[in-house]
């Protein structure tokens, strides 16, 4: 859906934007503390000396749960989903980059599973929002299961890893930067709106996506033909100086004007899942901030080599 | 983010967004480059990396929005900036956008 123009783009938006309706949102929220809270009760069980790693134990599982709920996906399937998804956005990045044939049997066993759940829902609905988005229709039109299959790719990559690295750039930021930890731990709900955001604004999560011009056009005193690519970079435009007052600074009541770009700069392809992503950000500081207040990083993280994903692989922390 | 670099230290020549190593170097190193992008009066423009084992063939290139302001004008006029051509620096073959949709 990311690589289509309107109409089509449009129908397909309006029918999966059912599935992020307020209704199924809130249903959603309600699972995400429930998540990051067994998440945390798992921790302080499992990890007596306070240390793990950030990224395994607390970024990763919250939103690849989340999106498992949404879809109805079993528990069981989940770490199958996970491993799909590193191979996916690794790509470029040595330590997970296989051949392209590799990628092209990831995207298609990917494709296959969700046409699966998709054709299952569509004949025997449940409650979850794969069957919401199975028997919606707009305008006539419902989905095919194969657009399902590619709706679900773009979720489950678009949805999981990018939430994930936000978590993670999040507590790197915060364990940098005390004073603002401290600014919004101390007021944490006065303060949420602004902090997720500036997390979002710095940690930019997607780095860029492509654009082609459609006809001749000047932008910036620059002549681009028709045809031609631009590629808009979202972690460059979140620096920009001349928008952000002292950008590159860490600043969690920092004004939501003007709009960071890390969910896009606007548009009809802005992140349809902003404010899901805003919502599992804030509610796992909120969890660590209340049963992990020494939460740190302790070690420099890794990040992935990747001009698309800004990635971060591994990172230890410690809460003790 | 204490990664502040004077543009000064990052010319134009001196760095290549489409080379995998540049995103495998220095926070404070991508962050210069980004920073000597905004500060010029154009758009720089860039070739696609020649991927080795890559099936597809090397892409024409592509300029590169590094301002705020835009970023903002190709995202919200889709009439002029489409994503039908694809949304990732290389084309992709068909048989993967299929997937991706």
């Amino acid at each position: 859906m990311i690589a289509l123009d309107d109409p089509r783009h449009f129908r397909l938006r309006s029918i999966v934007a059912k599935g992020f309706a307020p209704k199924e949102i809130y249903r959603i929220e309600e699972y995400v503390k429930t998540k990051a809270a067994d998440i945390v009760d798992g921790l302080l069980e499992r990890f007596p000396d306070g240390e793990c790693d950030f990224v395994e134990q607390i970024a990763a599982p919250l939103p690849l749960q989340i999106i498992c709920e949404m879809m109805g996906i079993p528990h069981s399937d989940q770490a199958q989903i996970f491993n799909w998804t590193n191979v996916i956005l690794g790509v470029g990045d040595p330590e997970y980059v296989g051949s392209f044939d590799e990628l092209m049997g990831v995207l298609f066993a990917m494709f296959q599973y969700a046409q699966a759940l998709g054709d299952d829902r569509l004949a025997n609905p449940r409650d979850d929002i794969a069957s919401v988005l199975m028997h919606a229709v707009v305008d006539g039109e419902r989905l095919s299961s194969q657009e399902f299959g590619s709706f679900f790719i773009l979720l489950v990559v678009a949805g999981n890893e990018t939430t994930r690295n936000a978590i993670s750039h999040g507590m790197k930021l915060l364990t940098d930067n005390l004073d603002q930890r401290q600014i919004w731990f101390d007021n944490f709900d006065e303060h949420s709106r602004t902090a997720v955001e500036e997390i979002v604004r710095c940690a930019a999560p997607v780095i860029h996506f492509r654009r082609t011009a459609t006809e001749d056009v000047v932008l910036h005193n620059t002549k681009i033909a028709a045809g031609q690519k631009v590629v808009l970079w979202y972690n460059s435009a979140n620096r920009d100086g001349t928008v952000f007052t002292d950008p590159d600074r860490f600043d969690v009541r920092r004004p939501l004007t003007p709009q960071q770009t890390g969910f896009g700069a606007g548009g009809p392809h802005f992140c349809l899942g902003a404010n899901l992503a805003r919502r599992e950000i804030s509610v796992m500081f909120n969890e660590i901030r209340l049963r992990m207040p020494e939460m740190r990083v302790t070690t420099e993280p890794d990040y992935l080599q990747s001009a698309f994903i800004n990635g971060i692989k591994r990172m230890r922390c410690s809460w003790k | 983010m204490s990664s502040t670099e004077s543009p000064v230290g990052h010319p134009i020549g001196s760095f290549d967004l489409s080379d995998p190593e540049f995103w495998a170097g220095s926070r404070a190193a991508r962050d210069g480059a980004f920073a000597t992008l905004r500060s010029l009066d154009h758009l720089e423009y860039f070739d696609e990396w020649d991927f080795i084992d890559s099936p597809l063939p090397k892409g024409p290139g592509y300029f590169a929005l590094t301002r705020h302001e835009d970023v903002w004008f190709a995202s919200r006029n889709p009439q002029l900036f489409c994503s039908g051509h694809g949304t990732n620096i290389g084309d992709i073959p068909i048989e993967m956008a299929e997937f991706i949709g």
